[in-house]
This record gives C-alpha cells, sequence and structure tokens, in this order.
C-alpha cells in the first residue's frame, strides 16, 4: 500500500474522527502515522495511532494464523488448503460413490416392504421365490403356447402333405410327358 | 459444527480473544481469561451455533457475548456505586492516577471512555471489523456503531490536544 | 496432480457410462422401493442359486458368474402417488428407459388379464427385466450382469429360479 501524503493524510484524519473512513483508509493513516514524514500539525495523533498500529502487531502476534490484519491473505491461504484437501475429499467421495453405486452389492439382501427395511433373509428369498415363479409358470404358459402352435404348425403340415404328393405326382407326371 | 471442531476452533482463536478482553477488563470479578470462557460457554449452549459456519464469524459470536456481558458487567457495578449517574471526568480515579503518572498511554484514555464507545474503538481500530461487524457484535445499527466511533474519536482527540499542550 | 486425479475420475467414471442403462434402471427402482405397499428385494447371486431340470446344472456356475445382481420391485394394487396409481407412474418412468434404442423386447405375451414383458439390453450391458402386470400387482424383475444368450435362455425356459 503507497504511503499517502500530508494533504491526505488531512482529509483521511477529519473523516477518521467523522467515522467515515474505511478499513483501508485507516491502515493508510497508521501507515502514515508510522513514517518519518508527518505534517506538525498531525503530530499529536501520532502517538494513538502508533499504539492502535502497536496493539494490532501484539493482536496478531496471539496467533499468527488468524489475524485481522490478515484477513483477507488468511482466507486465500485456507481456501488453498481447502482446495489440496478438496481433491483428496472428492476421490475419497468417488470411491465411495462408486463402492455404493456398482451393480454388484457383494453378498447382499435387501428387503424393503412398505418403505421398511425388512432383515429376514428367508422372507426375502420366499418372497423373491414366489415372484420367479409367477414369472416362470407364466414363460411355462407361453412355451406350452408355443408348442401348441408348433403343433398346429405340424398339423397344417401334414393338412398339406396331400398337396405335396399331389404336386409330385404332377411333377412326375409332366416329367414323364417330356420324355415321350 | 461437532464440539471437537468447535474446541479445536476455540482454542486456536482463544489467544487472541483473551488477548482482546484483556484489554478493557482489569481484574475484579472477572479477568478477560474468565470472561471469554463464559462466553464460550454461553454460545455452545446457544442455537447460534448452528448458523456459523467460519472461524471469523464464531470470533465474532465470543466477541459479542464478552462484549456484551461485560457492558452489563459494568452498569451494574456502576449503577452500584452511581446509582443515578456516571462520571468520566477528570475526577474518574483512573484519570487523575493518569494524570499523575506520566506514563500516559492510548490505553487509559480508552478506558476513560463509555463502555460502548471503548468497545467500538477497539473492535475497530484494533480489531479492524467492518462496521456491519462491530454492529452485530455490541448489538445495535451501524450507524450507532458510527455515533458511538467518532465520538469516542473527537474524545480521544480531545484527550490528546489537551496532553499536547501542557 | 490434476492430470492424475482426472484419469482417476475418468477411470471411475468408465463402469458408468458403460453401465448406463443398469444405473437407469436402478434409478427408477430405488426412488420407488420405499414407498407404501411397495415390495423390494435384492438379491445378490451368493444368495441366488439357479436350479435348472438337469440340462442346466452343468452350467449354473456359470450362469451364476454373470448374474450380478437381482432386483424385484413389487408394486401392489392401491398403491398411489397424488391419487395416481403408482404402477402407471413407474410404468412411465421405466418406459422412457425401456423403449429407447438400446433396450429391446424380446418377449411379450398376455394372458387374460396377465401381462408378461421382458426387455433385454441390446448391447450386453447387462440388464433383464420382466414386468409382470396383473390386476392385483405390478412386478418388475429386473437381472444386472453380464446378460448374454445363454442367460436370457435360461430365463426364457425357467431356469432362473430362486432357493
Amino acid at each position: 500500500m503507497e504511503t499517502i501524503d500530508r494533504k491526505i493524510a488531512g482529509d483521511l484524519l477529519e473523516r477518521y474522527f467523522e467515522a467515515q473512513t474505511t478499513l483501508q483508509e485507516e491502515q493508510q493513516l497508521r501507515e502514515y502515522f508510522s513514517g518519518t514524514d508527518i505534517a506538525p500539525e498531525h503530530a499529536v495523533y501520532t502517538q494513538m495511532f502508533c499504539a492502535f498500529a502497536e496493539e494490532r502487531q501484539q493482536l496478531n502476534m496471539t496467533d499468527p494464523t488468524f489475524s485481522a490484519e490478515d484477513k483477507f491473505t488468511v482466507n486465500s491461504n485456507s481456501k488453498k488448503f481447502h482446495f489440496r484437501w478438496m481433491s483428496i475429499a472428492v476421490a475419497a467421495a468417488l470411491a465411495i460413490f462408486a463402492f455404493l453405486m456398482m451393480p454388484e452389492r457383494g453378498d447382499s439382501l435387501k428387503l424393503i416392504i412398505d418403505g421398511v427395511n425388512v432383515k429376514n433373509r428367508e422372507l426375502a428369498i420366499s418372497m423373491a421365490d414366489t415372484q420367479m415363479e409367477q414369472v416362470n409358470s407364466m414363460l411355462g404358459r407361453f412355451r406350452d403356447g408355443s408348442t401348441r402352435q408348433i403343433d398346429n404348425m405340424n398339423k397344417m403340415g401334414d393338412a398339406l402333405s396331400p398337396f405335396k404328393s399331389f404336386n409330385r405326382i404332377l411333377t412326375q407326371t409332366s416329367a414323364t410327358d417330356r420324355l415321350k | 459444527m461437532t464440539s471437537q471442531e468447535f474446541n479445536i476452533l476455540v482454542g486456536r482463536l482463544r489467544p487472541r480473544l483473551v488477548h482482546f478482553a484483556n484489554g478493557f477488563v482489569k481484574g475484579g470479578a472477572a479477568t478477560a481469561e474468565d470472561m471469554v470462557q463464559e462466553a464460550v460457554i454461553k454460545l455452545w449452549r446457544s442455537n447460534e451455533l448452528q448458523e456459523i459456519r467460519n472461524p471469523e464469524a464464531l470470533t465474532v459470536q465470543i466477541l459479542k457475548n464478552v462484549c456484551l456481558d461485560y457492558i452489563k458487567l459494568k452498569k451494574n457495578n456502576m449503577d452500584a456505586l452511581n446509582p443515578n449517574f456516571r462520571v468520566y471526568t477528570e475526577v474518574d480515579p483512573s484519570a487523575a492516577l493518569e494524570s499523575k503518572d506520566e506514563m500516559c498511554n492510548i490505553n487509559s484514555y480508552l478506558t476513560q471512555l463509555p463502555e460502548d464507545q471503548m468497545l467500538a474503538v477497539r473492535l475497530r481500530d484494533i480489531m479492524g471489523y467492518e462496521m456491519e461487524e462491530i454492529a452485530h457484535i455490541l448489538g445495535t445499527s451501524e450507524g450507532n456503531v458510527r455515533t458511538l466511533l467518532s465520538r469516542a474519536r473527537q474524545r480521544l482527540r480531545e484527550k490528546l490536544m489537551s496532553k499536547w499542550k501542557q | 496432480m490434476k492430470k492424475v486425479l482426472l484419469i482417476v475420475l475418468v477411470a471411475m467414471l468408465c463402469p458408468y457410462i458403460v453401465a448406463a442403462q443398469a444405473k437407469h434402471i436402478h434409478l427408477i427402482l430405488d426412488k420407488y422401493e420405499k414407498r407404501k405397499k411397495v415390495e423390494s428385494i435384492i438379491i445378490s447371486p451368493a444368495v441366488l442359486q439357479m436350479a435348472g431340470n438337469g440340462n442346466y446344472n452343468a452350467s449354473t456356475k456359470e450362469l451364476l458368474s454373470k448374474i450380478s445382481e437381482m432386483r424385484i420391485v413389487n408394486v401392489k394394487d392401491g398403491a398411489e402417488e397424488n391419487g395416481k396409481p403408482l404402477s402407471i407412474i413407474i410404468r412411465n418412468d421405466l418406459d422412457k428407459v425401456l423403449t429407447g434404442e438400446r433396450f429391446s423386447r424380446v418377449l411379450k405375451m398376455q394372458d387374460g388379464e396377465e401381462l408378461l414383458e421382458l426387455f433385454v439390453t441390446k448391447n450386453e450391458e447387462g440388464v433383464l427385466v420382466f414386468l409382470a402386470t396383473s390386476p392385483k400387482e405390478f412386478a418388475i424383475i429386473s437381472i444386472f450382469g453380464n446378460i448374454d444368450k445363454s442367460v436370457i435362455n435360461a430365463v426364457m425356459t425357467g431356469g432362473i429360479k430362486v432357493k
């Protein structure tokens, strides 16, 4: 932060006593008073600003990692810190996510009835069995149905066979005709 | 925030808080250490903790408790001593002491200020808080903080001026 | 550091891109499994047993190794959400996935009031879904894993049995 000249310091001082200065301007004032180029009419306040500056310094020494003076730099530091750990955290989170979301769920068995987790292996298996039985029985009917269809096809083939023999006779006769 | 996180954070913040409280709590019934401790316990018991997300907010919240307790304590003591009014003039014992003792520092001037003004100056010029934060800590409005601060600074200015002329 | 992270990320996400279809089905089932009048069963291959009729005994182990999970969600009649039958809501959700180009309908059979449909992912991404609709209930029976012809065959011939 560049040091301010006497005139600006004078303006800032007036505003300081009206409590209209910003934190940054107050910092500029403290720096002005810690310097050597102080207007004679301002010398009276040197003690006060130097005392504040000293107090602030002492305060910051109580905890170097967290100080009012370094409020912003500390914040950015802690952000960097977070970023570094964030990548690891993200990786860990992904690993956990992967573990949870993978289609393989190990030897797990889960049963939920009406939104309530039921820890009963036998019940779960028998329910799943009933379900599969129903599907299988329907599939069975489908298979029976399809065999019936095939049977029908065969019957149809049988029905068609007279035509086949007739056709054979026809082709045979036409062949003998040609020979003649 | 879990109790563990809270303890770690408070442990880190404590020196700073005690240092701040030391600035104005001089012995008596409560030391700076006690005041901070009490404020921390109070905060832990309150529901406000749920909303606190970062160390800065935690500091502010503890400071708030320290400051408000201090004002209350001071007020009660003062009321007991001076039932009708408070005096911050040359007859103030600390001021008399200070004028006798040539080691006048800004701290002694600060102690002569009304506590809310004193706290405003400390929070602003030493702790470096924004007006808004100070308003929150002192439980008042931003405009009121500006008034407190400007009055306090004017008073300090007068003190310095009168001292300078001697 | 960033590169390593990126590689790790991609490596981790790869299975999901491949198993996206399975994930879609899982998501839908996850969404509805905890509702009232809904039964949900998840069975892993360790629990799952295939008892074929002799022919499949030899390949039982192989079939088992291909299946990673079996999941059944059974929506009973009367399950509702906002006055709408839950079975229809789930059916709509499933249709969005099942009628997509990655699934093909292998079977549809209507027997009176009962309807059985079988959907399989075309490109061996590993989902086989039975939808059994009847007046009493709407059941989704899904099998996840490496669904190839032998699995479909086993399923079609009633080769997959629990117990």
